[in-house]
């Protein structure tokens, strides 16, 4: 089963990024998709991939060509903590399957691995807006590991409890902006950052 | 305290052969040999164990432990099925007899779909396909998931430790994850390398033998002999948490936590039950761009015939600084080619068209000895006297460094 054609999806437009995105084409042209693919000998991988697609049956899925347009960084896990987590009120330790949206751009990221030496400033990474994505992106795995695993039932035999799961969807509100540090960042007494 | 790694005597290895066509007359010559294949592709895991024929129909099958990148793998089986150590041609019903995607990481999975894709329809020709129920909100794991989805002719299964699988001669036994760990995979608190399935395999699975009967020639006697399986262990990234969790599933591994539990099992078992002649595990995980600690290199492809009589390794010669980079032709054998990057996203990268066959060593780096390196000696024809050899007390093996 080949991945569908781009022409064949829409941008996939979970409810915490509708606020910043505007519109599903905006975040599928204007956003990325980052992903702390490993977290070892003291280094975040992170993977910057185009905004995802969902097909017709919901699944997400990338255009046949995106995985050209993959970029790379390392991020010293210290620093990832410091200059994203800390700041921006992240309690969680930077772990493997951290998600986030971005703002596309950034000179920090390479686009072979092997070349992806230590950023230490990550503006250089995230210029823009960053968002914690990751509880919408791990559910989106879970659906799409359950569903392949299992079968899916149709809607109409569960209307209240889709029509309850909605409601709760709708209570969760946005996707929690993130503070991006730069190296030389002092924390305020306000819990702010001052750059 | 025992050690639980010990390295391999030279004793036990067999001659390492350098000349073309070696490997294949090797399989040729042994063809109830289990071979075991780790492939070169880069940063990431592909490993094909092309298992002896089976006693019910003759043919041999295979299992395939991750798939980093598209095209190795698919080119291997070509080669291998043109050379004729494949019984039949790739994509045949049940052929992969069990496929394994340790833990969900680009590097581990990143062809998986593309082999799915491949040689697999409702003929079925992937019969099992076991993964460790860690869902990864990665784009690989989405189109893994979606070509999972689109076959449900394909058994699956979330393997903890203790599981037993039998395929005809050879055994697969679970050691990680534990399902001590397994259950809290939904937390998100278990670390995705952690999650890895670790499995051992036994071969032969037993050793029971018929014999006439003396008082009657007409019929036979099971018979069940002492002597040692050769095994392997593939361990995919499992990392701390997830080997101290197969110290309490497996109380031998670390023996002192409970000596007399532990001397009762050896009892029992007749021998280190984890002793391993192969292990394929990292020793610990380190960022890409940085150095080994141990100087290997990434990517190393050995491959070792497993003689059921357990007299027969045949394993690559590695130097003091690790394996050994290959030498020009090293990589060029039986669907080799220099090492395969893992791709993300769907692999619709890589080509990797079978290639004929010219070194039969050759199935990447590291294999073989430096040219200016004696062979190492063959190994005793009693595979009991090497059993008598064996460090005792420890998983002594070959420890293979993998990423």
């Amino acid at each position: 089963m080949r991945p569908p054609a781009e022409a064949e999806g829409v941008p996939w437009f979970p409810g915490c990024v509708e606020p910043f995105a505007g519109t599903p084409e905006a975040a599928r042209a204007g956003w990325a998709y980052v992903l702390v693919e490993e977290v070892a000998g003291g280094m975040a991988e992170l993977v910057r991939w185009p905004w995802p697609l969902a097909d017709q049956l919901g699944h997400l899925f990338w255009a046949p060509d995106d995985p050209d347009r993959v970029a790379y960084a390392s991020v010293p896990v210290p620093v990832l903590r410091r200059c994203l987590y800390e700041p921006s009120d992240l309690e969680r330790t930077p772990r493997a399957g951290d998600t986030f949206a971005a703002e596309v751009g950034g000179s920090g990221w390479t686009a072979d691995p092997e070349d992806a030496g230590a950023v230490d400033d990550l503006t250089e990474l995230f210029p823009g807006t960053v968002l914690d994505i990751s509880p919408d992106a791990r559910e989106a795995a879970k659906l799409a590991y359950q569903g392949a695993n299992a079968a899916v039932f149709s809607g109409s035999e569960a209307e209240d409890l889709l029509a309850a799961a909605g409601q709760e969807r709708g209570e969760r509100g946005p996707a929690a902006t993130l503070v991006v540090a730069s190296p030389g960042a002092t924390p305020e007494a306000d819990g702010g950052v001052r750059t | 305290m025992t050690p639980v790694l010990a390295p391999v005597e030279s004793r036990v290895l067999g001659r390492a052969a350098r000349a073309p066509g070696t490997l294949v007359k090797a399989i040729q010559e042994d063809p109830d040999a289990l071979v075991y294949f780790l492939l070169n592709v880069g940063d990431g895991d592909t490993q094909l164990l092309l298992l002896p024929p089976d006693s019910n129909d003759g043919v041999r099958r295979v299992v395939v432990v991750d798939v980093a990148t598209s095209g190795k793998l698919p080119a291997l089986l070509e080669s291998l099925h043109a050379v004729g150590a494949l019984t039949e041609p790739p994509g045949s019903p049940g052929q992969i007899r069990l496929l394994v995607a340790s833990h969900p990481h680009q590097d581990h999975i990143g062809g998986m779909a593309d082999l799915l894709e491949r040689y697999n329809g409702p003929s079925g020709c992937i019969d099992q396909f076991w993964e460790p129920g860690y869902f990864f909100p990665s784009p690989t794991f989405h189109a893994l998931m979606a070509q999972l989805e689109a076959s449900p002719w394909i058994r699956r299964l979330q393997p903890t430790s203790g599981l037993t699988f039998y395929v005809d001669a050879v055994r697969f036994t679970v050691v990680g994850p534990g399902v001590g760990l397994r259950t809290r995979f939904d937390t998100y608190g278990v670390e995705i390398n952690d999650s890895s399935i670790t499995v051992m395999v036994d071969y032969p699975a037993t050793r029971i033998y018929m014999e006439p009967d003396p008082a009657n020639p007409d019929r036979m006697n099971r018979r069940s002999v002492s002597g040692r399986s050769r095994r392997i262990l593939l361990g995919g990234d499992a990392q701390f948490t997830s080997w101290a969790q197969a110290t309490t599933d497996f109380p031998d591994l670390r023996q002192e936590q409970n000596p007399a539990l532990a001397r009762e099992l050896r009892a029992a078992r007749g021998r280190d039950y984890l002793a391993a002649d192969v292990q394929a595990v990292p020793p610990r995980l380190q960022a890409r761009h940085q150095p080994r600690a141990d100087g290997a290199r990434r990517g190393a492809v050995p491959a070792g015939l497993l003689d059921p009589r357990g007299r027969t390794v045949r394993l690559p010669a590695r130097d003091r600084d690790g394996c050994r980079p290959g030498g020009p032709a090293d990589d060029r054998e039986l669907g080799g080619g220099a090492a395969e990057r893992p791709r993300p996203g769907h692999p619709r990268h890589g080509g990797g068209a079978a290639r004929p066959v010219r070194h039969p060593d050759g199935f990447g780096r590291g294999h073989g000895p430096p040219a200016d390196r004696p062979p190492a000696p063959a190994l005793p024809a009693d595979g009991r006297r090497e059993e008598r050899d064996r460090p005792r007390g420890g998983a002594g093996g070959r420890q293979l460094t993998t990423a």
